[in-house]
Parts: structure tokens; C-alpha cells; sequence
């Protein structure tokens, strides 16, 4: 059982914070492996095997996540576009569920706030972060 | 129009891009006086090049986007014919600075064109937003107050970060819109406003506006757990701290942070969780805790 109060370890949550805070891009390497994960913020990148056959919608837009306030946007990097299919299941109703994304060349998952992400070339599964009190999709 | 590819800028330019940046900054945050015989001037001319009628064009000068509205409802109740141009005023004047620096350099704009980009810098100098319609045009005068962070974001704690000057205001904390409630009256703040709020970042500034230490005594908070993540990529063994808390009511929420904002977040998260890494999973899908190779 930890001995800090939840004040002492807000304390030590938010020191910590302050002291890595930057917005330096993550470099992943190509050796990452299917089944592995990153996390941008509420979202996570998780590097799959082959496209789920319901992936069927194309989209265009850089934007993976809307979100409602200023800053809240993760978007892949324009310039990776050409080399990057975005794949939504038309038929989803799983709040968490975002599109896939598969990319030939390595790209950036980039935020305004959050560090950059250089991912390598392959595809991925997009998860959004859940708020547990209405099971609903993390809004930001 | 020619096309012409500007492949690089001289050291002038790059003088004069910088000055003209600064110029436009500054333009876009002022709250000082503008002139309005100027900005209807402006006006007229784009009306002209877009072949509006201006000889029955009246204006309307009002104190905030918000009196705009609320004059343009007054107008005309029923159909109202707007002139959308693309063209704003002094809050979006980087805009209008790019063409403005386009225009210094000598590129080669049309004489259409150029009178379009002069009665526009024109506007963008002298008006905030307006509204231009088939008869009529309401023009908002600058704010009286702007307030941002050390990143430039719409930020203020204590008041609202935009303010106009017949009271109308915009709060922001952070770049994060609020309801001006959360500002204004902060002890108003409570564990059940808390939980509606679905907005996470909101609902983050609602507890840094409580007061931390308040909010945990409320609540009744106990640790329940803690454990450290990674922060970076592959290769990258430095970790940060995330903590489980309870409260008295039985519900449970991870505290942590993500390794690049400096921002704490207390997220709900499934009450029987027993660990960190239980509770990042009732929130994370099918993401697996452990699979986790960077965070930001």
C-alpha cells in the first residue's frame, strides 16, 4: 500500500511532469512489432498485422480524432499523406474504435500539445481512450 | 497572373517577412482604436470587386461579435442575404499579412487582385469581424482585453481571455475553451459538476480551478496503487509516475500524466480495478497496458 497522501502524489505526478514535458518527436524504430503500442494523449497506435476486411472507407483527412477544443487535434502529418491509406468500418458502432492506417513509408502521428510521433511504415489500429462514466469516446 | 515559384528569399526578405510578421502580431492582438472611415472605405471597394451594389450599403458599428448578431437579427428577422468573401479582419490579419508581404516583394499580382489585397490589409487594420449583406454590413470594433500563455494560447485564469468591450467575453484556459462559470465563479465548482462534465481537458481546468488539495478532500481520495510507464520510444528506460486513487463513494481514477504536456489528468476509470495498469486497461479498449512502447 503506498504511504503518500493523494496530495503528496499529485505533488510527485505533477513534478514529474513538469520534468519531462517536451515536445521533442518520439523516434519509433522499425524493429517495432505487431501488437505493440504507442499512446499520443487519448489515443494509441497499435501496429497490426493486416487490415481487418471491415475497413473498408477511405478517407482523406489527416484528422484521426475530432476533437472540440482548440488543440485537441492529432493529425498525421500532411506531407505523409500520399504514402497513407485511412480506413474506417462504415458499420462501427464502438466508440473507442477509430480507423486503420496504413502507411508505406514512415510518417508522424503529430498534436499541437503532445510530442510528435515518427512511426515506421505498416499499418495500424487507431483506439480512442474511454471516459468510463459514459462509456463514451474521451472528448478533449 | 504569373505563376512564379519563389524558391528561396533573399536576406531583405527574410528582414521584411520578419517585420511585416510582427506588424501583424501585434495588429491582431491589439485592443486599441481603429479607424472606421478607413474600414468602410475598404469595404466599399470589396463590395465593388465582388460586383455588390454599395449605393444603399449602410454600416453598423457595434461592440462584439455577440451585438453583431443580436444587430443583424434586429435587421432582418426573416431572409438574410450574406456575402461570404473570405475575408476577415484584424483577429485573422496573418492572413492577410502573407499577401501583404507578397505585394512588398513586387510579386505580380493583377491590378483586380491588388485592389482587392489594399482594401483588404485596409479592413484587416481597422475592423474586427464583420458581416457583410446585400444591404447592410455590421463591423465589430477590437477587443478591449486579450490575455494568452507563454505559447501564445487564449489563456486566463482569473478572467475572461478575450473581452469585448459591452462585457461580451470568450474564457479560455490553455487554448481550452471553458463555460465562463468555471472562471468566474470557481467555488461553484463541485464533485457533481465534476462528473457531468464530459469534456476531459474541461474537466482537468475544473480541478486545477478547485484547488487540487481541495478536490481530494472532497472527493475523500485514497491511493490505492502506483506504478511508473515509460515516456519515450524504444531504447528510452525513463519512466514517470501514475497513481490509482479511490474515493468515498467507491469510484476509482488514474492519475497520471502523458510524458510530454505537462498536465495532470485524474480519469475515471473501472472501480474494480485493483492496479494502475487494471485500471489504464478499463479505458484503453483492447489496448494491453504492456504494449505501451511511448507515450505523449
Amino acid at each position: 500500500m503506498p504511504t503518500l497522501s493523494p496530495m503528496q502524489v499529485h505533488e510527485k505526478i505533477t513534478q514529474a511532469a513538469k520534468q519531462f514535458a517536451t515536445t521533442d518527436t518520439r523516434i519509433i524504430p522499425d524493429s517495432m512489432k505487431v501488437g505493440q503500442s504507442i499512446r499520443q494523449g487519448d489515443v494509441y497506435l497499435t501496429r497490426i498485422a493486416k487490415i481487418p476486411k471491415e475497413h473498408t472507407k477511405v478517407s482523406t483527412n489527416p484528422q484521426i480524432v475530432e476533437g472540440s477544443t482548440q488543440g485537441s487535434r492529432h493529425l498525421l502529418r500532411e506531407s505523409d499523406m500520399k504514402h497513407i491509406k485511412v480506413l474506417f468500418n462504415p458499420s462501427n458502432n464502438t466508440p473507442t474504435l477509430g480507423p486503420v492506417i496504413e502507411a508505406t513509408e514512415r510518417f508522424q502521428l503529430t498534436h499541437p500539445e503532445h510530442a510528435h510521433f515518427d512511426m515506421p511504415a505498416g499499418i495500424y489500429s487507431v483506439t480512442y481512450q474511454m471516459n468510463w462514466a459514459d462509456k463514451e469516446r474521451v472528448r478533449d | 497572373m504569373k505563376t512564379i515559384n519563389i524558391e528561396s528569399l533573399t536576406d531583405e526578405q527574410k528582414a521584411l517577412a520578419e517585420k511585416i510578421r510582427d506588424q501583424y502580431t501585434k495588429l491582431s492582438l491589439d485592443t486599441g482604436s481603429l479607424d472606421p472611415a478607413v474600414a468602410e472605405e475598404s469595404i466599399k471597394q470589396i463590395y465593388k470587386e465582388f460586383e455588390y451594389k454599395t449605393d444603399t450599403l449602410k454600416f453598423h458599428w457595434v461592440d462584439s461579435p455577440n451585438a453583431a448578431l443580436i444587430k443583424i437579427n434586429e435587421i432582418e428577422k426573416t431572409e438574410k442575404k450574406y456575402y461570404y468573401t473570405s475575408l476577415w479582419g484584424n483577429h485573422d490579419a496573418y492572413w492577410a499579412s502573407l499577401f501583404d508581404f507578397c505585394k512588398q516583394i513586387k510579386v505580380d499580382f493583377d491590378e483586380q487582385q491588388t485592389r482587392i489585397i489594399n482594401a483588404w490589409i485596409g479592413l484587416t487594420w481597422n475592423c474586427n469581424w464583420w458581416y457583410p449583406f446585400e444591404q447592410y454590413c455590421v463591423c465589430v470594433r477590437k477587443p478591449s482585453e486579450i490575455h494568452l500563455d507563454d505559447q501564445r494560447r487564449l489563456h486566463n485564469t482569473k478572467g475572461p481571455a478575450i473581452a469585448y468591450r459591452d462585457g461580451w467575453s470568450v474564457y479560455s484556459v490553455g487554448g481550452v475553451l471553458v463555460p465562463d462559470w468555471i472562471i468566474t465563479n470557481p467555488e461553484k465548482i463541485t464533485i457533481d459538476s465534476l462528473e457531468k462534465e464530459q469534456n476531459a481537458e474541461v474537466r482537468r481546468i475544473m480541478i486545477d480551478q478547485m484547488g487540487v488539495g481541495k478536490y481530494l478532500e472532497d472527493v475523500g481520495a485514497e491511493t490505492v496503487d502506483m506504478d511508473m510507464v515509460k515516456v519515450g520510444g524504444i531504447g528510452d528506460e525513463r519512466a514517470i509516475p501514475r497513481a490509482l486513487m479511490r474515493d468515498k463513494a467507491g469510484r476509482k481514477f488514474l492519475v497520471g500524466t502523458d510524458a510530454s504536456t505537462d498536465r495532470v489528468y485524474y480519469m475515471q476509470v473501472d472501480p474494480e480495478s485493483k492496479t494502475c495498469a487494471e485500471a489504464h486497461a478499463s479505458i484503453a479498449g483492447s489496448i494491453d497496458d504492456k504494449s505501451i512502447i511511448g507515450n505523449s
